[in-house]
């Protein structure tokens, strides 16, 4: 068993948030499981992770809708790391489409990877942790969307409403076992899906220049700027860390001032 | 780091002293404010490093006549200032509106509301001065959901939740941050005095009362004081810069919002 303070899996953590995530939780001492179902991205970041940390990082392929797959990941991360501390749920997709045209498809792709895979992955963690009798951390990443819905992305307000609602739902039932269940919710954060959203939109014809439609909603930032991943790790490093013992259930908004609620 | 300043009011009671400490450890100058005077007695007594001052202001925060005190103790200190954290609070006497006296109405709001607005109103040329900072406000779950016999203090919570929205909206262009603490019970005197309060109010035991709010709580038990200094620390920290307008839940899971 390699020197760390404790397990962490982080799902969709090939890249974006989830990357920066891996890296802080590294960076405390956790030893690190990159749950992706990209084993091409994730495996090339487990090995320039692996540069700096060793065999304190480790690649398990997972679709997070697919329980068996989380099971192993969660499983590899206790072989290799003696437990599993802190999950992150944090795998999760956005496909615009305009209200009017928001499709069954779409609204199930998002529903099953955004919802349902923090569903799974939370029931998969917890029973680890109960069985191992660890006090465990489950952060799940939730979203503005969650909080104000936006017209254009109908299935994905809803999946991280959901999210919020499962955030609660975990808190409530695992508070006996010890178990923290915990949101974050990041506005707009310069990720790849970010990219990827801000040329879907443009294609929709919702916005008429690249960059243009992520540059709009920065307008409406407080503090005037979209937010880069490492901006979300101190907010999630306290709710892993033991400073946020007494919170569980909650939701914090990491947005740069948008919803002020 | 370079010396910094914070003003921290309500110093002398159960969050304040340890949220004293936990931003004295992590390298902050702090003026301690409160009513009480013993607070200079406290000040005295907090270990600091080499580089830090801690010097306590005996003030009453609902007068600004008082606060020039305040300005000698930060001018003292030297450094700029860097966040105001707003702590001071006082929970209302037990009772319903139908016999609610508009005096304690308005000593309520007077300390939980209109004193803060007065302290962010007198003390943010400074932070704007030092380039921004950070105000913390110390709300409560109460200010989130309304709650019977506590009318004025729900209300004037509800306010200071709001006064931290607008105020983060006015100064985010100035890089100062204004968020809120909203905790649930805390295990200070003043959480033990209510509980005592309305336990005579619905003629049962303290124990019978203290089980009866803590069972609503998923975790189980009160907060301890350095938990709720924990977030408030951590939201006067770099770890939340890009963090404004937002409240940070320590409540044990008595309220999902």
């Amino acid at each position: 068993m390699s020197n760390v303070k404790g397990g962490a899996v982080v799902t969709g953590a090939a890249r974006g948030i989830g990357r920066e995530l891996a890296l802080g939780l590294l960076q405390d001492g956790f030893g690190v499981v990159i749950a992706d179902v990209d084993p091409e991205v994730g495996g090339a970041t487990v090995d320039e992770l692996a540069k700096e940390f060793g065999g304190n990082i480790l690649f398990a392929k997972a679709d997070v809708t697919k329980r068996s797959e989380v099971a192993d990941a969660i499983a590899a991360c206790r072989k290799a790391f003696g437990g599993i501390n802190v999950m992150i749920n944090n795998a999760g997709f956005n496909k615009p489409e305009p209200f009017l045209k928001a499709s069954e498809d779409i609204w199930r792709a998002i529903m099953d990877v955004n919802a349902l895979g923090v569903l799974i992955g939370t029931q998969e963690a917890a029973k680890a942790m109960i069985e191992d009798g660890t006090k465990g951390k489950i952060i799940n990443t939730a979203s503005i969307a969650g909080r104000s819905g936006f017209p254009d992305f109908a299935p994905y307000s809803a999946s991280k409403a959901a999210v919020i609602s499962l955030t609660q739902a975990g808190a409530r039932a695992l508070a006996v076992n010890g178990i923290t269940v915990n949101a974050f919710g990041p506005g707009v954060v310069d990720t790849p899906l970010w990219e990827k959203l801000d040329a879907d939109l443009l294609e929709m014809g919702a916005s008429s220049a690249p960059g243009e439609a992520m540059a709009g909603l920065a307008d409406a930032i407080l503090l005037g700027r979209v937010a880069k991943p490492a901006d979300v790790v101190g907010t999630v490093r306290f709710l892993w860390s033991p400073q946020s013992d007494y919170m569980t259930g909650q939701v914090v908004l990491i947005d740069g001032g948008m919803v002020l609620q | 780091m370079s010396k910094r300043t914070g003003i921290l009011t309500g110093a002398a009671g159960g969050i304040g002293r340890a949220t004293t400490e936990r931003l004295v450890k992590e390298g902050w100058s702090l003026v301690l404010v409160d009513r009480d005077q013993s607070i200079g007695d406290l000040a005295a007594s907090i270990k600091t490093g080499d580089d830090q001052t801690v010097v306590g202001v005996a003030a009453d925060i609902t007068d600004p006549g008082t606060y020039g005190a305040i300005d000698d103790a930060v001018a003292e200190i030297g450094a700029p200032l860097k966040l105001l954290a707003l702590v001071a609070g006082v929970l209302q006497e037990v009772g319903a509106i139908e016999t609610l006296e508009i005096e304690e109405w308005d000593r309520v709001f007077n300390i939980n509301l209109r004193a803060n607005m007065l302290l962010m109103k007198h003390f943010i040329p400074a932070l704007k001065q030092a380039d921004g900072g950070a105000i913390v406000t110390v709300s409560s779950w109460y200010g989130k959901s309304g709650h019977g016999f506590f009318g004025a203090y729900c209300a004037s919570k509800a306010g200071l939740i709001s006064l931290t929205h607008t105020a983060a909206d006015e100064l985010a262009k100035d890089n100062i941050r204004v968020n809120t603490v909203a905790p649930g019970n805390v295990a200070t005197s003043m959480h033990l005095d209510a509980l005592n309060e309305e336990a005579a109010k619905r003629g049962v035991t303290f124990e019978e009362m203290k089980k009866t709010e803590w069972d609503k709580i998923p975790l189980g038990r009160a907060a301890d004081p350095s938990e709720i200094a924990d977030a408030i620390n951590f939201l006067a920290s770099p770890d939340s810069k890009y963090i404004t307008g937002a409240t940070i839940d320590v409540n044990g899971g008595c309220l999902f919002s």
